[in-house]
């Protein structure tokens, strides 16, 4: 009986519902920006740039590309959806690019922030540096690609063989902005003529961009981030001498770190676990011989230290650890860590590395 | 309460009151004797009823009968025959109808027997002769399976009641006899094994039979909505089959069987919402198929409510919800379309309807002619015409698909009308409402009973055993308890509720 | 049938109701109502749970005195009459507002999350509906309600799948971070979202085994326990220090950080699936309500329940300044912690109460 009653209601509400407060937007008449671009105009102002995929049917062009100076992000969407002739939101965001320039400036994480603030974006939302212009890469074409919002979701998406690259989305982005053991990283990109290239890693001190890292140091980065899966190196060994040359596919890497947890004198020890597969090999050992094949793997464990080593000296001397060494220490320090205990930690900190290094197969080749 | 109670009050101050009992023409026959011209005076106006005068050695002897309810061949055999060579012998058969018994008399002719009327003593005997042709058994068309038995119920009670007895030979079965209707006076009979069968609902099931108060049934299922216990709940408390292994099934489980004169279903009680799901043939095949099946028939009844309202509230509302080149699909397919998702799903769901409604009343050759012309000329046609998306006949189709899955067809009914509760709640909140709707389906499934015992068992279970034989159907083998819904005597296991 | 008999609540039922009355909205902002423990505060939830489960003792050990009365005839049973009538008023008010707090607090983070730009009127009412449907149905409903929406809710804890993998575990190191003030204002933040279980008062006695209530009542509580520590958890992996203090529903970015390649943004999609969290504590303290009106009124009408959602709807409706709601709801803790202690006063009560009156009951 009650029933009745509770169904009833319930229809004639939703009936009600339906042909009174029902305005709804569909998909159609939505623009869903994917791509957010900023680019630096002058201190206090940026350019906004957005891309909105566009269905085939409706033009020629795979996506639209609005942009406006504004002096936030707010405000240039307000002024943006005068030009536009569907609603623009932010729902449907994708990756958000910034050109060096600004990012350089140190406002970036104002935006993200206003980003990261949103409910209505989603958290996996990339950020990205761009080499010169964010507006240019967006509303570039790219006669091989179908649209640059397709292209750069798909460029961007992480994929084994391009871990090189810290992906980090506005979350990464906001987590070590203000977590005060690690600096953050970017991808880095640039446009070269129809093409967008993963060309390096940034890495900020606080709120700015101060360093450009290259790819082989960026997958070190990764490695000592301990990100499981990393794609397929070249190494080059023993430069001087009979030059060999190795290409292996890492199967599975970790890292352990022993710190002393003294952070007046402190001392980490970082354990390199690396496995993987030879792809390629040119040089003049045997690997059926087993004595070659260990003598390949010292080889390349030297190697890595070797590179690794070289990688923290270099961290050290710019002062920016994006990979988080503190944090071996923090969490044995009792009271509220600071930046200023990071920077005091890294700077005196002394590291040893050492390493383990499994060649599982040679693939198919001898 | 309030709304519905009154409504119900109102309902029954409205409708006639009638009474088992006959009415004012019937009281004046009760005083009257019986006699050839009472008969007469009361079966007025019935061409078929003959009166056949025999002259035998010990006098005159006349029959009264329905000629549409006995078959000549039949009343010549075992009536006039005998009657001329040896009148004791069918004396002897036959029924004596007391002094005073004209309304029993009239009934008895009225159901196919022939009245036997001695004049010497004007002394009247009934002897059945009801020989109406009756439909062979055959196999079902609405419940067929491919392995199993194929023999299905028919319209005869006698049929029926015997297709169910050859396959329990127990004493224990028991069948009590009802007549309901107060003007059809249609036979029903409640089956149940007595060793098994939980005496309260029994007591709760006979109750509801005796205080049934209406003219008459077409069909058992107009019985089974006056038995419910919530009338208005848009789903079915009792399951109904024609099949005769699943009846057997569920009487060997400890419930309760209705049977009905001229109606080919059986209502068994009480019924689970997940026993609707359930289909005999399950248990015929190898258990991890039959758990696929019942799978994909327990989830394919949420997935088809839910369906074409997440395409409204993810086109409406929360387009991020979708992956970036579904979006993209979407809104190319949506581009032409000029109406939002609500009325789009609103408009292809009623055509679905409309094509299905209009093929069922088809004769089938046309019939199907209609399915193949409404499905592709009415689906390719509309997308082409910029009523509705691709997607989206291609999310109805679907969706029509799987609400036939359901072994029990009045439960593939009831989740069509659901979803449009479903389709509406989220044009108007989007997921916020669907939810919500969620939430009132589930609320709503829980305060449900059948015969009192919760109809949402077993997915909240009444026994822990209920759950080998739920949407996974383990090994027969370890099947051996009956179900808490039965509350069967014995291998008793007490229900979770009732501890 | 069920209903006509008064005691209807198995174990079973016990558990989940008491599970799910405390499970509602507070889930959504544990993490960030224990900041001020930082990192420290993953272990807080466990001890939580350690002093919600003494705190049910008295009020076990009190109601297996009186095992056929709730909390409102025993408050007038105990206390006199008028001064209990004064204090289940009291009760009812904290009620009113209690379920207005969550309610609404729940409704305008739909609104921002999945239905933006929307007013509150339209998803409040259709939410009423669904709730008073439910609360016809008895405290047997709920709580079978209540076994449904955990099931139906639990499976979204795999989700924290993707945040464990991003999250870095050395974050729960030290264990010990935090003086005793934050530790309090942790405590006293957090304790917010445990109560719930104080319900049981009222529905005592309906239960079925009143001896093992509290075994059940605590398998409730640990049950929400090892649900808000796996979340903390989660969360201090997860988030740095100024997320967490920042980030108002941790649970929302947990499920942001969700990958899948057919559905984006399970956030939506579990704010709008937390309804039923949300239903089954509403419908529990609203039934709670109707008792407490039932009593107050001395008889048992439908049109209580329908009155006090009618005042609910109106309080929720009536435009406070945002400031001095925000300072309501916050002082409802001391409401809350008070009727939680309560039972202790009442056993004092029936300690001290003449032996003549307790063979009279």
């Amino acid at each position: 009986m009650k029933n009745l009653l509770i169904i009833f209601l319930l229809l004639s509400g939703l009936l009600f519902g339906c042909s009174g407060d029902l305005s709804p937007s569909s998909v159609e008449d939505v623009a869903l920006v994917s791509l957010l671009g900023v680019d630096y105009v002058d201190e206090n102002k940026m350019k906004l740039t957005l891309a909105v995929p566009q269905s085939a049917s409706s033009s020629e062009e795979p996506n639209q590309v609005y942009s406006t100076v504004s002096g936030m992000v707010k405000e240039g969407i307000v002024d943006l959806s005068a030009q536009a002739e569907r609603e623009i939101k932010l729902n449907g965001l994708r990756v958000v690019l910034f050109n060096e320039e600004f990012a350089r400036s140190g406002r970036m994480r104002e935006v993200v922030e206003h980003l990261y603030r949103n409910p209505v974006i989603g958290g996996n939302v990339y950020v990205v540096v761009v080499k010169e212009s964010a507006e240019e890469l967006l509303s570039g074409k790219y006669p091989s690609k179908s649209g640059i919002v397709t292209y750069l979701n798909a460029l961007l998406k992480p994929k084994p063989h391009n871990m090189f690259s810290p992906f980090t989305t506005i979350h990464d982005f906001m987590y070590t902005q203000t977590n005060p053991v690690l600096e953050t990283m970017t991808p880095y990109i640039e446009k070269k003529e129809d093409v967008v290239e993963i060309t390096g890693v940034t890495v900020f001190k606080e709120k700015k961009m101060t360093d450009l890292y290259d790819r082989k140091q960026g997958q070190l980065i990764q490695l000592l981030k301990d990100v499981e899966r990393m794609p397929a190196a070249t190494i080059q060994l023993n430069e001087d001498r009979h030059s060999e040359q190795v290409v292996i596919d890492f199967v599975k890497n970790k890292v352990d770190y022993k710190s002393n947890g003294n952070i007046h004198q402190p001392s980490l020890s970082i354990i390199l676990y690396l496995k993987g597969t030879i792809y390629e090999y040119k040089g003049t050992k045997n690997l059926s011989r087993s004595r070659d094949f260990s003598e390949l793997e010292n080889e390349i464990q030297d190697y890595f230290k070797k590179e690794v080593s070289a990688l923290i000296e270099e961290l050290k001397q710019n002062e920016t650890d994006p990979i988080g060494f503190s944090e071996n220490f923090r969490m044995h320090y009792k009271g509220e860590w600071t930046q200023e205990l990071t920077d005091q930690v890294f700077s005196d900190l002394s590291v040893t590395v050492s390493m383990e290094m499994h060649i599982l197969a040679t693939g198919t080749l001898r | 309460m309030g709304f519905g109670k009154v409504l119900s009050k109102l309902l029954k101050k409205k409708a006639p009151v009638p009474t088992g009992k006959p009415q004012a023409t019937s009281k004046s026959r009760q005083s009257e004797r019986v006699s050839l011209e009472a008969i007469k005076n009361n079966l007025t106006d019935i061409a078929d009823v003959k009166y056949k005068q025999i002259k035998t050695i010990n006098g005159f002897v006349t029959l009264i009968y329905y000629e549409s309810l006995v078959d000549t061949q039949v009343l010549h055999q075992m009536v006039v025959g005998p009657i001329l060579r040896q009148q004791e012998t069918v004396i002897h058969a036959a029924e004596k109808v007391g002094e005073n018994d004209l309304n029993q008399l009239l009934d008895l002719i009225t159901t196919g027997y022939t009245i036997i009327h001695l004049h010497q003593n004007s002394t009247f005997y009934a002897l059945s002769t009801f020989s109406a042709e009756n439909r062979a058994i055959q196999q079902t068309e609405t419940e067929s399976t491919v392995i199993g038995p194929q023999d299905a119920f028919t319209e005869s009670l006698n049929t029926n009641l015997s297709l169910i007895k050859r396959r329990i030979a127990n004493p224990e079965l028991k069948n009590k006899s009802y007549e309901l209707g107060s003007e059809t006076k249609t036979k029903v009979a409640v089956l149940y094994l007595n060793n098994l069968v939980n005496r309260e609902n029994l007591d709760r099931l006979c109750k509801k039979l005796e205080e049934i108060d209406y003219d008459g049934f077409m069909d058992i299922s107009m019985l089974k909505q006056l038995i419910e216990d919530h009338p208005y709940s848009p789903f079915p408390q009792y399951n109904m089959t024609v099949r005769t292994d699943m009846a057997v099934q569920y009487l060997l489980d400890g419930r309760i069987v209705v049977v009905m004169g001229n109606s080919q279903s059986v209502i068994i009680a009480p019924t689970s919402f997940f026993e609707l799901f359930v289909s005999t043939e399950d248990y015929y095949n190898r258990w991890m198929t039959a758990t696929l099946l019942r799978s994909l028939r327990f989830f394919g009844f949420f997935i088809t409510i839910i369906l074409t309202p997440t395409y409204i509230s993810a086109l409406t509302y929360h387009p991020e919800l979708l992956p970036f080149e579904l979006l993209m699909n979407l809104q190319e397919s949506r581009d032409r379309v000029p109406f939002p998702p609500v009325i789009e799903v609103l408009f292809i769901e009623l055509v679905i309807e409309i094509l299905r409604e209009a093929g069922s009343r088809m004769p089938t050759k046309i019939g199907q002619t209609i399915g193949i012309v409404g499905g592709i000329v009415i689906g390719t046609a509309a997308v082409e015409a910029g009523l509705i998306s691709n997607m989206l006949t291609v999310l109805v189709a679907i969706s029509a698909l799987l609400s036939f899955l359901p072994s029990n067809f009045l439960m593939s009914n009831t989740s069509r009308f659901i979803r449009y509760i479903f389709i509406l709640s989220a044009g108007l909140f989007g997921l916020y409402g669907q939810m919500l709707a969620l939430a009132w389906l589930f609320i709503h499934l829980l305060n449900l009973t059948s015969l009192g015992n919760p109809y949402l068992t077993p997915v909240i279970p009444r026994k822990w055993t209920d759950l080998l034989d739920s949407v996974v159907r383990l090994p027969l083998g370890l099947l051996q308890y009956k179900k808490g819904i039965s509350r069967a005597k014995t291998k008793r296991i007490r229900p979770l509720d009732e501890e | 049938m069920d209903n006509n008999k008064r005691k209807k609540l198995n174990g079973y039922h016990v558990v989940f109701l008491v599970q799910n009355t405390m499970v509602g909205l507070g889930l959504l902002s544990l993490p960030n109502k224990l900041n001020s423990m930082g990192y420290s505060q993953w272990w807080l939830p466990l001890l939580l749970g350690v002093i919600a489960n003494l705190t049910l003792i008295p009020m076990i050990w009190l109601f297996l005195r009186y095992p056929t009365e709730n909390l409102y005839t025993l408050n007038e049973k105990l206390l006199g009459k008028w001064f209990g009538k004064f204090v289940n008023l009291f009760l009812v008010l904290y009620l009113i507002i209690f379920i207005s707090s969550i309610v609404e607090g729940y409704l305008d983070l739909i609104l921002i999350v999945a239905l933006p730009d929307r007013p509150i009127t339209g998803p409040l009412i259709v939410f009423f509906l669904v709730l008073l449907y439910i609360v016809h149905g008895g405290i047997k409903s709920i709580a079978r309600f209540s076994i449904m929406s955990f099931f139906l809710t639990i499976w979204m804890l795999i989700f924290l799948y993707w945040p464990i993998i991003e999250g870095d575990p050395r974050h729960l190191l030290p264990v010990s971070n935090f003086t005793l003030k934050e530790w309090l204002q942790a405590s006293r933040n957090g304790y917010f979202s445990m109560v719930g279980y104080d319900l049981i008062m009222i529905y005592f006695p309906y239960i079925i085994h009143q001896k093992r209530a509290f075994l059940h009542g605590s398998i409730g509580i640990w049950i929400t326990s090892i649900v808000y520590f796996t979340v903390t958890v989660v969360s201090v992996m997860y988030f740095s220090p100024w997320q967490m203090e920042e980030v108002v529903y941790p649970i929302l970015k947990l499920y942001k950080a969700v990958e899948l390649s057919f559905f984006e943004r399970i956030d939506v999609m579990g704010i709008s699936l937390w309804v039923f969290l949300l239903l089954s504590t509403a419908s529990a303290y609203l039934w709670v309500g109707k008792k407490g009106l039932d009593s107050l009124r001395n008889n048992n009408k439908t049109y209580h329940l329908y009155l006090l959602a009618i005042l609910i709807f109106v309080f929720i409706n009536i435009p406070f300044p945002k400031d001095l709601q925000d300072i309501l709801y916050d002082q409802i803790f001391y409401l809350k912690l008070a009727i939680i202690l309560w039972p202790n006063v009442l056993i004092l009560v029936h300690l001290i109460r003449p032996k003549k009156g307790r063979t009279v009951t």
